[in-house]
């Protein structure tokens, strides 16, 4: 609709251009481009046109590059903010011990959350589900990069939430996916160690598994993988065959 | 030979309602509410409309819906006294509803209860519909619409109406065309030899207003009271006149305008015909359409070089833009809950898509798979949209929910379907 339109739109500004009419009914608002509409009563010549043509083209290309860029530097601006909330609740929350709570551990809690909540609650007062719902749809999507970026802000705000282990186990697979293996074996490996009761133990296990294979790192692999072929799990079906085919 | 022609009549009959029910799910929520309608008690003879038949239709609409068909069905219980739940468990129903239909003095009234099986109560207690012959499909529509809202607690949009476009050739015709949501009752409202464009519902679901060529040989936009047809003509300025859209309040129109020498947005009080620019730029300004609370307007411009959609504050003239994913997004419309943006999207190496944008994350959602997808319209419970596609070299209608969870393909008319407008709640 719109491409037809613009042809249409094109053919139709041409001789209206050449004639020019410039109505300024209303000359608020438009701040932005600051560019005026162009009043050439009488084009000399055509090439006098062309150039005009030629030189806004070159301006919305440029306002296009100008317009995407800003919104990057927003976007890293605001990733940069969460980063740095993300360290300071590390730092203040830091010497907490991760397993049972005690006293000091709850005031903590309790002072982190109070200093972080302006900008949480500001850019982002989502559910702990809804985090999780949109990272995990975008994954679908295979929006990986985006997607990446939604579980991990989900492991920032919801590091024992109920849904963590899953993050960083759609992390590891991402990584994998986009072939960075080392991340990958860090993202299991996590899983593994702060999440033991977890569901997706086992399939992490299995992917570590395979990850350290493909790091060539035979031994560790045959170790986690004859670690996991000794449960009943799915993830045991797929270890025993790999320990076949591979060893 | 009388019973025979009257037996052949209701075959014909049913054949073309089947036809005309068939809506392809071409992807439902993995686990649909399973629902009983059963035939409804009625003493008369044949009635124009099967009601239970019609809302069946409605709940597999919806997409989150199985109706289980009437055949299937243990027994046909007329009372609460009949109902007996094993019957309907068995056929895993979650929801049974019963109803008898009478006629009295030109008028059918629809009594219906529902039940709710897996808890063995009653739902929602006798409630009664009525209306003329001509009113049965509203009477069936009506009852959907109150079962689906007292289950699913959204209300129910299966009476509202949709407006589309339907272009045939050889000859070469068009016409604006109302329908009810599911596709029947068409009735055309316009036509012409000539493109008829951008229908767009006033808020009030009383008018439409659309682009055409009627008044000779450029575009100029109308609008048309539905109920007597009366058409009035908005504008009829040089150039383009194109894109109507209704301010939220119905007061005033956005458009797009090339009077002034290239397309720009300008907002029209519906009333006094006052205009006023608010856009002003050398690239396209097309395609507006309202922020819910009536003070900022979406549109579409290539002034960043592509099509992008960027938003205009009508009190400082502020813009912005707001799409950012994909190298063209156009026709941006608000979902009713102001949450998302939906637009037709195109990633680089990609097709055509309705996609849906959260408007405070910016997170994109591609919502369709088909091709060519075009012009989408929300449904006023915020829970569908409907658009026009292609499929087997047709121009038809298309419908997705806004989680992407349900899509479904309406079937093809005679001629090229375009541009649907879904109807605000009457």
């Amino acid at each position: 609709m719109f491409k037809l339109f613009l042809a249409v739109a094109v053919f139709v500004a041409a001789p209206v251009l050449a004639q020019v009419r410039v109505v300024e009914s209303s000359p608020r608002g438009v701040n932005s481009s600051g560019v005026a509409q162009p009043q050439y009563a009488e084009p000399a010549n055509s090439d006098v046109y062309s150039q005009i043509r030629a030189l806004q083209e070159e301006i919305t290309s440029l306002r296009g590059m100008l317009e995407e860029q800003t919104h990057e530097i927003n976007k890293l601006k605001q990733l940069q903010l969460d980063n740095y909330m993300e360290l300071d609740r590390r730092l203040s929350g830091g010497s907490r011990p991760t397993g049972s709570p005690d006293d000091s551990s709850t005031t903590s809690s309790v002072d982190t959350s109070h200093s972080s909540e302006p900008v949480g609650s500001v850019d982002d007062n989502r559910t702990e589900k809804e985090v999780y719902d949109a990272a995990y749809d975008l994954l679908n999507q295979r929006d990986y990069d985006a997607a990446t970026r939604e579980f991990k802000s989900y492991l920032n705000r919801f590091p024992q939430g109920l849904l963590a282990s899953n993050s960083c186990y759609w992390l590891g697979k991402i990584a994998n996916q986009n072939g960075d293996l080392e991340e990958a074996k860090n993202w299991f490996a996590k899983l593994i160690s702060n999440y033991p009761e977890a569901l997706k133990v086992p399939d992490a296990k299995y992917d570590l598994g395979r990850v350290y294979f493909n790091l060539g790192n035979k031994n560790e692999a045959k170790a986690i993988m004859q670690d996991v072929a000794g449960g009943s799990s799915d993830a045991a079906r797929l270890a025993k065959k790999f320990l076949r085919d591979n060893f | 030979m009388r019973y025979l022609i009257a037996l052949l009549f209701s075959c014909l009959t049913f054949l073309a309602h089947a036809q005309m029910n068939e809506i392809i799910i071409t992807k439902g929520v993995d686990k649909p509410i399973k629902i009983a309608i059963v035939p409804f008690a009625w003493s008369g003879g044949r009635i124009p409309e099967d009601i239970p038949s019609i809302m069946r239709g409605d709940f597999r609409f919806s997409g989150q819906f199985e109706a289980i068909a009437p055949e299937r069905m243990l027994s046909f219980p007329r009372t609460e006294s009949e109902v007996h739940y094993r019957d309907w468990k068995i056929l895993g129903a979650e929801y049974l509803v019963i109803g008898s239909l009478t006629f009295q003095n030109g008028r059918y009234y629809a009594s219906y209860e529902v039940f709710d099986v897996v808890r063995e109560k009653r739902l929602m207690s006798l409630a009664s519909v009525n209306g003329g012959e001509a009113n049965l499909r509203d009477i069936a529509h009506k009852i959907s619409d109150e079962v689906y809202e007292k289950i699913t607690n959204i209300r129910g949009i299966f009476s509202t109406k949709l407006i589309y476009v339907e272009a045939f050739k050889r000859p070469q015709q068009y016409r604006l065309i109302l329908s009810d949501i599911d596709g029947a009752r068409q009735r055309p409202l316009l036509s012409s030899r000539f493109p008829i464009l951008s229908p767009v519902w006033s808020p009030n679901g009383q008018r439409v207003a659309y682009v055409s060529f009627e008044s000779g040989n450029k575009p100029s936009i109308y609008v048309m009271d539905i109920a007597t047809q009366r058409r009035q003509q908005m504008t009829s300025f040089k150039g383009l006149n194109g894109a109507p859209a209704w301010s939220p309040d119905g007061q005033k129109l956005a458009m797009a305008l090339s009077k002034d020498g290239n397309p720009e947005i300008y907002v029209m009080n519906v009333l006094t015909r006052e205009l006023r620019r608010v856009t002003n730029h050398f690239a396209i300004d097309h395609e507006p359409s309202w922020s819910i609370d009536g003070g900022s307007l979406f549109f579409t411009s290539d002034r960043g070089g592509k099509p992008q959609i960027y938003q205009v504050s009508l009190a400082t003239g502020q813009q912005e833009r707001v799409t950012f994913d994909g190298d063209y997004n156009a026709r941006g419309r608000v979902s009713p809950d102001g949450k998302s943006l939906v637009m037709l999207n195109k990633r680089p190496g990609s097709n055509y898509h309705i996609a849906a944008q959260d408007l405070k994350t910016g997170n994109l959602r591609v919502l369709s798979e088909t091709t060519l997808d075009e012009s989408p319209s929300i449904a006023p419970n915020g829970a569908m949209l409907m658009y026009a596609t292609r499929s087997g070299g047709k121009g038809v209608l298309a419908a997705v929910s806004l989680d992407a969870r349900v899509k479904m393909l309406q079937p093809p008319r005679q001629g090229d379907v375009r541009e649907p407008a879904w109807s605000p709640f009457f």
